[in-house]
């Protein structure tokens, strides 16, 4: 160094020193933009993921039901309980009046029984009659009352056979209503309820898997939510790196120093410019050398 | 179909297959036995319907609507779900098949 000269020495080393130094800001700039940005789009992300958990929370609430609100499954349930109810008492009603139907059987045959008998009578009276008629004939002359008798007897069992066949028709055409209206009745109660027990266990199997997948995915978004405030923690490492580079530049001005240290001709000077140079490059800038995240150390 | 017996006031009606609005001329039958408690056993009953329903609550109404007063056994299967859908192991004693085993 003597034999070219200290200042032949800085005057060659400077602009070097002053082009590294302009670069090094050129990358300290570089880094506080890239950062930025990732920090920008990664809180982005993290307000998104917010967003997106929230909705699917409000969504799965509206299903499954929450405080005070039944939701959507618990109004199905409700209508497939409505429904078995309804259908039960349908079912109970449609008993009575299969019942109620039988009880006219009973009376139709009884009513049936009864015009048997009338009939029966009817025809007992047109022998007595005939018989009437028969010893009228037979008396002459004397008879002629027993004839008029036995005219009005015979008109009598005529009428009540008519009486009688009159009911056993009602009776037939009421028979063939009831059979009408039971076949109806039958229609109307034989229900099937497995179609309503098979929509409850679907409804059921659905939101224990809709359950299930919003176990799953809330696990995984909460999962992504951590990773995310993760690598917005670990984006502060911006920060370490600008104060290193910072560092660095404060190292090479010291340097820088010495060589516009080295013109002025001031050898004291010159001396403790080394000195104090020689104190800043040794000096730690940072204290930490890695990026642990959420434990970034700055001083 | 329905089969009835009866002991010390008790007549126990058996289903056996269908429980359904075919059964309504019998199970007319087996009110008129005026029986104070009542036992349905449903164990060999494959399948009911409405009207299978209604003929249990019309047998409830009969014994003035007291649940202890009907019994229902042995309900499995398809019997087991319809009667569990309608509510009635809160009209009725219920003792199902997995209640009988020893």
């Amino acid at each position: 160094v003597t034999a070219i000269g200290s200042r032949e020495l800085a005057t060659a080393i400077e602009p070097m020193l002053a082009k590294v130094i302009a670069d090094l800001d050129r990358a300290r700039a570089l880094a506080r933009a890239a950062t930025g940005k990732l920090f920008e789009t990664f809180e982005a992300l993290r307000v998104h993921l917010d967003h997106e958990r929230t909705m699917y929370a409000e969504a799965i609430a509206a299903i499954t039901g929450g405080a005070g609100d039944a939701g959507m499954v618990g109004v199905l349930r409700e209508v497939l309980t409505q429904f078995v109810s309804d259908v039960t008492r349908i079912g109970q009603a449609s008993v009575t009046i299969m019942l109620e139907i039988e009880n006219l059987r009973a009376h139709a045959d009884d009513v049936t029984a009864r015009s048997g008998r009338i009939q029966s009578i009817a025809h007992t009276t047109r022998v007595i009659s005939l018989n009437s008629r028969i010893e009228a004939h037979r008396l002459g002359s004397v008879g002629a009352v027993f004839r008029v008798v036995a005219d009005e007897i015979k008109t009598l069992a005529n009428e009540s056979r008519e009486v009688s066949q009159g009911i056993r028709d009602a009776i037939a055409k009421q028979s063939a209503a009831l059979g009408a209206t039971t076949a109806a009745v039958e229609a109307l109660s034989a229900v099937d309820l497995d179609v309503a027990v098979s929509s409850s266990r679907r409804l059921e199997a659905t939101i224990a898997r809709l359950e299930a997948v919003g176990e799953t995915s809330g696990r995984a978004l909460a999962q992504i939510q951590a990773d995310v405030e993760a690598a917005i923690q670990a984006l502060q490492f911006e920060d370490m790196l600008d104060q290193l580079l910072g560092g660095i530049r404060g190292k090479l001005d010291a340097v820088r120093g010495i060589c516009e240290e080295s013109r002025t001709g001031d050898v004291a000077g010159f001396h403790a410019r080394i000195a104090s140079a020689s104190h800043e490059v040794t000096r730690d800038v940072v204290t930490q050398h890695d990026v642990a995240a959420g434990s970034v150390e700055l001083f | 179909m329905i089969r009835i017996s009866s002991n010390e006031g008790t007549t126990t009606i058996h289903v056996d297959g269908r429980f359904d609005y075919r059964c309504v001329a019998q199970f007319r039958a087996a009110l008129d036995t005026g029986a104070r408690t009542w036992h349905v056993d449903l164990a060999q009953a494959s399948y009911v319907d409405s009207a299978g329903l209604g003929m249990l609550l019309l047998l409830r109404e009969r014994v003035g609507n007291d649940a202890a007063r009907v019994r229902l056994h042995g309900a499995k299967g398809q019997i087991l779900d319809v009667l569990m859908m309608a509510k009635f192991d809160r009209l009725f004693a219920l003792d199902t098949a997995r209640d009988l085993r020893p």
